[in-house]
Order: C-alpha cells, then sequence, then structure tokens
C-alpha cells in the first residue's frame, strides 16, 4: 500500500503504477465533488477526467502544506468552474421565475433527513450559475467577493444568486418532505 | 436572525452530507484518462520517457541521413594535358558513320583536334612571349 508521499513522488515522475493509485484511491471521492458541480454523473466524469490530468501534470505545485485531500479538491473545483466558462454560451438560459414558484418563508431542516443522493438530485435540478454560487459558497465556504472573482461576475450578482439557489431548494426540500410524510415507508 | 439560522443550517446539511460523499465512477472513466494521459504525455517532453520530441529528432536524423549517403553525379570531366595545359574535350554531336568510312571519319576527326590544340597552344605561347617582351 503505497503512502500519499510516494504516489506524490511517483506521479511526478510520471510513473504509472503510482498514477493509477492515485486514481484508485482518490477517484471516487473527487466523483463526489464534481457531481455538486454538473448536471448529471456524465458530465461530472468529464470533469473528473480533466482534474485528473491537472493534478498529473501538476502535482509538483502540490507544497506539503495543507492536506493533500484539500489540495486534490481545490484543483476539482477549479476544474469545474473551467468547465462552466468553457460551456457557458452553450448552456439555454432559464429564468430563475420558472423556479421560485412558492414562498416557504423561514424552514428548518434541522431534523430532517436527507440522503446525499436526494441532495445532488436538489443541486442537478438548479441553474447552473445558480448551483455554482451555492456549492462554493455553502459548501466550499468561499466568500462572495471571492466567488465573483472566480466566476467572473459582481459580488451582488453572487449574493443575489445565492439567495435565489436557497429559495428554490428550499422549495424542492419542503416538496421531499411532504412526499415523505405522504409515504413514510419510502426514502 | 432566524433567517441566518435557517442559512447555517441549509449550509450545515449540504456541507455534512455532500463534503465527504463519495461516488464509485463508470469503469470505462479510468480506460478513456489513461489514453488521454497517455496521449498528453506523448507531446510534453520528458527526457525519462519517449515522446513527440523524439520522434521528430528521429525523423529528421533519418532525413539527413538521406541526404548526405546518395551519391551526386559529376558531368563535367577534366583532362589534364601532358603539358599541363587543360584542354576542353567537346563533346561532338553523334554522327551515323558506314563502317567501311569509319577510319577515314576518324582519321579526320583526329587530324582536326590536333590543328585546334596547335593552334591554342601558339595563341598561348604568343601571348606569354608577347607579355614577356612588355
Amino acid at each position: 500500500m503505497m503512502s500519499d508521499q510516494q504516489i506524490i513522488e511517483g506521479c511526478a515522475r510520471h510513473d504509472r503504477r503510482s498514477q493509477q493509485v492515485l486514481y484508485d484511491k482518490y477517484s471516487r471521492f473527487l466523483l463526489g465533488v464534481c457531481m455538486r458541480y454538473s448536471i448529471d454523473k456524465e458530465e461530472a466524469e468529464d470533469i473528473l477526467q480533466e482534474s485528473f490530468l491537472k493534478i498529473y501534470f501538476n502535482i509538483k505545485e502540490y507544497s506539503g502544506t495543507g492536506s493533500f485531500t484539500g489540495w486534490l479538491r481545490k484543483v476539482a473545483v477549479n476544474t469545474a468552474i473551467t468547465h462552466y466558462h468553457k460551456n457557458l454560451k452553450h448552456r439555454y438560459h432559464v429564468d430563475i421565475d420558472e423556479y421560485v414558484s412558492v414562498e416557504t418563508g423561514v424552514t428548518s431542516f434541522e431534523e430532517d433527513f436527507f440522503t446525499s443522493d436526494e441532495l445532488y438530485n436538489v443541486l442537478n435540478e438548479l441553474p447552473t450559475g445558480y448551483r455554482m454560487v451555492f456549492n462554493l459558497y455553502a459548501v466550499e465556504g468561499y466568500k462572495h467577493k471571492e466567488i465573483a472573482e472566480m466566476l467572473s461576475i459582481d459580488t451582488n450578482t453572487s449574493k443575489s444568486q445565492y439567495s435565489r439557489a436557497k429559495a428554490v431548494i428550499r422549495d424542492k426540500l419542503e416538496k421531499l418532505r411532504a412526499l415523505r410524510k405522504s409515504y413514510p415507508g419510502k426514502g | 436572525m432566524d433567517s441566518e439560522r435557517e442559512d447555517m443550517e441549509l449550509r450545515e446539511l449540504f456541507r455534512t452530507r455532500l463534503e465527504n460523499t463519495g461516488i464509485d465512477p463508470d469503469p470505462s472513466v479510468n480506460a478513456r484518462l489513461m489514453k488521454k494521459l497517455a496521449r498528453r504525455e506523448f507531446v510534453t517532453f520528458n527526457p525519462a520517457r519517449f515522446n513527440a520530441y523524439y520522434l521528430g529528432g528521429l525523423v529528421a536524423a533519418g532525413i539527413a541521413a538521406v541526404i548526405l549517403l546518395s551519391p551526386s553525379e559529376k558531368r563535367v570531366l577534366q583532362i589534364p594535358d601532358k603539358s599541363a595545359e587543360q584542354v576542353e574535350v567537346l563533346v561532338q554531336e553523334k554522327t551515323v558513320v558506314p563502317n567501311n568510312q569509319k577510319e577515314e571519319y576518324n582519321e579526320g576527326i583526329k587530324s582536326s583536334t590536333e590543328q585546334q590544340i596547335t593552334s591554342k597552344t601558339s595563341e598561348r605561347t604568343a601571348g606569354t612571349i608577347s607579355a614577356i617582351n612588355k
């Protein structure tokens, strides 16, 4: 069993065995990251491949400070953002008003149990821009100013997109909760 | 305040559920990735691995070797004269001569060539003498 240090040194030498071990060890985790930024698994796998190629060719840039997993995650997120920019002009832009159907007000989800699959589905159904902002703010922990720079948008745009994304997510989770109450055996 | 609490709960929900969740990729992803990796490594210079730069060098070396080793043909022959003077042998046009007239023909060619050499040698000697006298 190779340690992370051995894997990093091997990948820096473009050793195929080390590259394969790296993929086997971290592909599952990184696909989970990519899935949050994609509309479906196919797109997530494309981003995953590009992420690994960047990792293999830039692994020498990992200085050793901070966790290796954190560095891998950062590469995957940056790759997802690059993918977003590349496909921006090809995407069909849907008006947010089509999505915000119900004003649910303040809702608590503290005691609810939603599976990761359900949460992935909720994210995948968001408009792409809102999904990007929500992930970067709520999950990755970036500030709106940083998100605005990464996505080449205005800070206020980032804040409004996050707010609207939350409204859509709240709406979908409410419907999931109502469905679960109607059919307690399912889920 | 409630709105902030709700916002924090939503963020916590997604962060705890999804931050470290893994998904198994399709087995074909690995194969496609390794093919892409091999292609990209081939066009990237790496002294430890055979790549496109080495291939280009081999092709260039092969072409250079072919050019250098191919024989070249010389069409102008220089025959040194006994008196160390260069005589240009003029290539005569081919004349078809019947067999019974070949000896006469060759004698004719020989005498006319000797006359040319003699006249050229005289001219040069005259030129040399006149240059000395000056």
